[in-house]
């Protein structure tokens, strides 16, 4: 498929999508916003379409069985973690793209809001998160669904530094050159093998080791407060078993 | 669209992979029972039933010899498919989308808010049930 075409295809299912929510939510107030790779021209051939909609009540949106990825959230919540130092919202601000724009996106936008810094601690927390999940899942043999998981702690961790050092993370294949640019050659290196291509065993073990090591060096704290959160779950399932009738 | 692979190999080393694929999908099972327990683990709990999910689904598409790729939305249209035909008796094709969106909100980094509305012990309940379902359609 040609950039052309695909540009194309994109456009032809966004405005199905919004045909679709007009009719099925008439009397609601809603603005869409066009997020993630496909917003900043980086996606790749299989890149789902990444949408957040801000709406004043809950829509109804049909699921489809589609590359559309949809995230809804009232302004209020929107706010709330764009103040609470969330990078989501930050990111959305900043470089989404609004197909369709209510009065509460507007306000957003042209307001302070819309400069609020990210907290770079809020990362290292999902980092650790989907690492320990990327982790579990390599000790069953799920190395499809571990390389998935161990690419969004890569990123996160990414995103953690860079915002650190006060450069706004953009799209995931950006990064890369970004984190080139501030001296992280290493972790770069790593994104780059879990975004483009079937990361082996071996890369999965090197980029556990290294995403653990710099989320170590960037907050111990949070590392420690998640081992002793895995401690817990651990002698929960212990109880559980202990529980559980003998086949 | 997916088409179904004249198998190749035995029927027996077929079962063989598809046993694996159950175990694997059994023990997130597992561990997303412990997620969902208070306090819940939300995020954790529906991550591991999708992936869960996932390899129930692949231990029929290799027992029956079917065509499978990584692709989460192929997936589910080969979920679709496989109900369509019979092969299942539930059609988890919807359950796959909704779990995919759901972990994908977390991957952003915080739960979206569809997250705080799922029943977790539904979710494990519902899965067990397909498993089951699996296991005795794999060993019948």
């Amino acid at each position: 498929m040609t950039s052309v075409q695909a540009e194309q295809n994109y456009t032809q299912v966004l405005e199905g999508f919004i045909s679709n929510l007009r009719s099925l939510n008439p009397e609601a107030t809603f603005s869409v916003i066009l997020i993630g790779s496909v917003a900043r021209g980086t996606q790749m051939s299989e890149s789902d379409v990444d949408l957040l909609i801000i709406s004043d009540k809950d829509i109804d949106i049909s699921r489809t069985i589609d590359r559309l990825h949809v995230q809804q959230m009232s302004e209020q919540t929107f706010r709330l973690r764009l103040h609470a130092g969330d990078d989501f919202p930050a990111w959305c601000v900043r470089f989404g793209v609004p197909l369709v724009s209510s009065k509460a996106w507007l306000t957003i936008a042209n307001s302070s809001d819309a400069s609020i810094w990210p907290d770079w601690h809020r990362k290292t927390n999902h980092a650790l998160r989907r690492l320990f999940l990327a982790s579990a899942l390599m000790r069953v043999g799920d190395q499809d669904a571990a390389a998935e998981e161990m690419l969004y702690a890569v990123s996160h961790a990414a995103r953690a530094l860079l915002l650190q050092a006060g450069v706004f993370p953009l799209s995931r294949p950006e990064m890369i050159q970004q984190l080139q640019e501030h001296d992280h050659p290493f972790l770069a290196k790593l994104l780059s093998k879990l975004l483009f291509d079937d990361a082996p065993q071996k890369i999965l073990y090197r980029a556990l080791r290294y995403t653990k090591k710099l989320l170590l060096h960037l907050d111990r704290a949070a590392y420690q407060r998640h081992l002793e959160e895995r401690r817990v779950v651990l002698e929960q399932r212990k109880n559980h078993s202990e529980a559980r009738p003998a086949p | 669209m997916l088409k179904a692979k004249k198998s190749t190999t035995s029927q027996r080393s077929r079962r063989k992979e598809a046993t694996k694929h159950l175990a694997r999908a059994k023990i997130q099972w597992d561990e997303a029972c412990t997620h969902s327990w208070e306090p819940a683990e939300p995020a954790d709990c529906v991550s591991k039933c999708f992936y869960s999910y996932e390899n129930a689904l692949v231990a029929v598409a290799v027992a029956l010899g079917y065509q499978w790729t990584k692709k989460h939305y192929e997936k589910a249209a080969l979920a679709a498919r496989l109900f369509k035909e019979r092969h299942l008796k539930t059609d988890i094709s919807g359950r796959l989308v909704e779990l995919n969106e759901l972990r994908k909100d977390v991957s952003y980094g915080e739960p979206g808010e569809e997250l705080k509305k799922m029943s977790l012990e539904d979710l494990v309940s519902d899965l067990e049930s397909f498993l089951d379902e699996v296991e005795s359609m794999i060993s019948s």
